[in-house]
């Protein structure tokens, strides 16, 4: 038995069962780490003793029975702008520097409680702000399907370790299709909850309205398991709604009968690549062929998605990026004179290209005669593309479409060119300025063999309705591994 | 939109960035790209419509205004790049 290609679940149960040791899954999997990440780069901060240590405690309390998550005992991955108390926190940037987070996330103490243990802190875009996660302070992180080829982004390495059995589960956050995006390009599986489902207390914020922590795995059950675990009310973050019950798991049936699909007919047109428009639609097939009722229809303003969320995004990091001034934490630049050079120099030396052009164009958005403009006109987009949403989900359960216009890019071909970066995202960020849930899981291959992602797109907390269509269409097809032995 | 010398200067400055001469051009030349292409927003017509800076439909989540974190005054400051006598220190400001 391999440990590093059982999923999160059914690791779980061999722990439970007593055939898999807590501290023999956390030793397999560093061992993989080991062998592998050379080549793919997924891992910032590795948190090889302290797992070790953590395990054999998780070890001690199952055997006293102290952990009734499926999950204890599982090794999980960490993106790196989530804090974990004492270890490394960098958001993939040099302005955090070597910033040791003196508390844990509100996800990270819910894994924590349930008896995880954490591998390490995963690859990103800086600050996440990309799709390629070549923006990283600590070099690209390499698709695990073709390292010539990026992983998608912003949570690149936790998608991309999940793929190459670095890790059985990750977390990663979606601002703009950052867990769906990547998990498409990887193969792998991720959602992107409601918004106000995760906590974000403890998630260094890019765009706060917009922002959501959500699990990556190699498979539905995995991702739900992970979801019912983080989902929950937390004082901490006010825009956690609480809700009767987060249990996904009663969701995870093989039956879509009565299931009303839509799918906007404008996400088949021009932009997206032929074989990933062929891919997709012949899973909604296969959702049609166990009873689902599929129709086309028109998702008004949708165009205008990509324009609003620059914005919306922009204008937020710009003021949540302001209290990195080399005084409290982090980086600050060596040579200065006066208090304002110094917040300039550590900023200029402390940021990277695409998180300054985004601070920038939100400094620019937000400012005054510019405000109405921008800002407020996005705004007010936003609002019209959330009442498009909204009719739609009076006719449709779940909205069907790509993840993304392609698969997997070449290194380097979109880094040279942010405008085109940004149209990639055209099929996942209505979702955050609508705040909706949606889950991307792998459909099939191109030509070339790489992965495919079908994203299906749920009504605020309906979470339910995609994890049952999920679950049911992933019934048809086997899990395909990049890792061959 | 058209982004002159004096534009990329000011978003410069409000979030506090210097830009070298080469970093300038890029700037102009990435700001007008995506600035126009934002635009297009222009498109759809939007009067009447509210502003919506938040999903979710809640209003003053309000908190008991009491104290729940102890003595963390030197795990905070661990992570300072430089301090003085138990706070954040910083060039002098007032003289």
């Amino acid at each position: 038995m391999d440990i590093t290609k059982l999923t999160a679940l059914e690791l779980g149960r061999k722990i439970r069962e007593g055939k898999v040791g807590v501290r023999e899954a956390v030793s397999a999997q560093l061992a993989a780490i080991e062998a592998r990440d050379k080549d793919y780069n997924c891992y910032i901060t590795l948190n090889r003793e302290e797992a070790l240590r953590r395990a054999d405690a998780v070890q001690e309390g199952m055997d006293a029975g102290r952990y009734a998550s499926p999950l204890a005992g599982v090794p999980v991955a960490i993106k790196d702008n989530i804090c974990t108390k004492g270890i490394r926190t960098t958001c993939a940037s040099k302005i955090l520097g070597d910033f040791t987070p003196p508390y844990d996330a509100a996800v990270i103490e819910r894994l924590t409680a349930a008896g995880m243990v954490v591998l390490g802190k995963v690859n990103m875009d800086e600050f996440a702000m990309g799709s390629t996660t070549e923006t990283s302070h600590f070099g690209a992180t390499k698709n695990p399907w073709d390292i010539s080829r990026v992983p998608g982004g912003s949570s690149g390495g936790a998608a991309a370790a999940v793929a190459a059995e670095e890790a059985p589960l990750a977390l990663g956050s979606d601002t703009g299709g950052s867990i769906r995006q990547p998990s498409a390009f990887c193969g792998v599986t991720g959602i992107k909850p409601t918004y106000g489902t995760v906590s974000r207390y403890g998630l260094i914020a890019y765009a706060s309205s917009l922002d959501q922590i959500g699990p990556i795995g190699r498979d539905v059950s995995d991702c739900a398991a992970m979801l019912s675990l983080i989902s929950g009310s937390d004082k901490r973050d006010a825009t956690s709604v609480p809700q009767e019950s987060f249990d996904f798991m009663d969701a995870l049936k093989d039956d879509v009968k009565g299931l009303r699909i839509g799918i906007p007919k404008g996400y088949f047109s021009e932009g997206l690549d032929a074989q990933v428009g062929d891919t997709v639609l012949a899973a909604a097939k296969e959702l049609e062929k166990k009873g689902a009722l599929l129709s086309e229809f028109d998702l008004e303003a949708v165009d205008y998605a990509i324009p609003a969320y620059y914005v919306i995004a922009s204008a937020e990091a710009s003021s949540n990026l302001s209290r990195y001034d080399g005084v409290k934490y982090g980086f600050r630049a060596a040579d200065y004179g006066d208090l304002q050079e110094m917040y300039k120099r550590t900023r200029t030396q402390g940021f990277g290209d695409e998180v300054k052009r985004r601070m920038m164009i939100g400094a620019f958005v937000l400012s005054s005669g510019y405000y109405d403009a921008y800002y407020n006109k996005a705004l007010k987009v936003r609002a019209i593309i959330k009442q498009s949403f909204d009719r739609a989900f009076e006719k449709y359960d779940v909205i069907l479409g790509p993840t993304a216009p392609s698969t997997a890019l070449k290194l380097g071909e979109s880094l040279s060119d942010p405008l085109k970066m940004y149209l990639g995202d055209i099929y996942t960020v209505a979702v955050n300025l609508a705040g909706l849930p949606a889950i991307s899981l792998p459909c099939g291959r191109d030509k070339q063999g790489l992965p495919v992602g079908l994203q299906l797109i749920g009504r605020p907390f309906g979470e339910k309705d995609i994890l049952r269509a999920a679950y049911s269409f992933e019934r048809t097809r086997a899990y395909i591994s990049p890792v061959q032995e | 939109m058209t982004i002159t010398d004096e534009t990329v200067d000011y978003a410069a400055a409000l979030a506090k960035l210097s830009l070298t001469e080469e970093e300038r051009e890029k700037a102009k030349e990435d700001l007008s790209r995506i600035l126009g292409y934002i635009d297009t927003m222009n498109e759809l017509e939007t009067d009447g419509v509210l502003p919506m800076s938040h999903v979710l439909s809640l209003s003053n989540v309000f908190r008991e205004d009491v104290v729940t974190n102890g003595e963390e005054r030197e795990d905070l400051l661990a992570n300072a790049p430089a301090r003085k006598e138990g706070t954040f220190l910083v060039p002098k400001t007032v003289e």
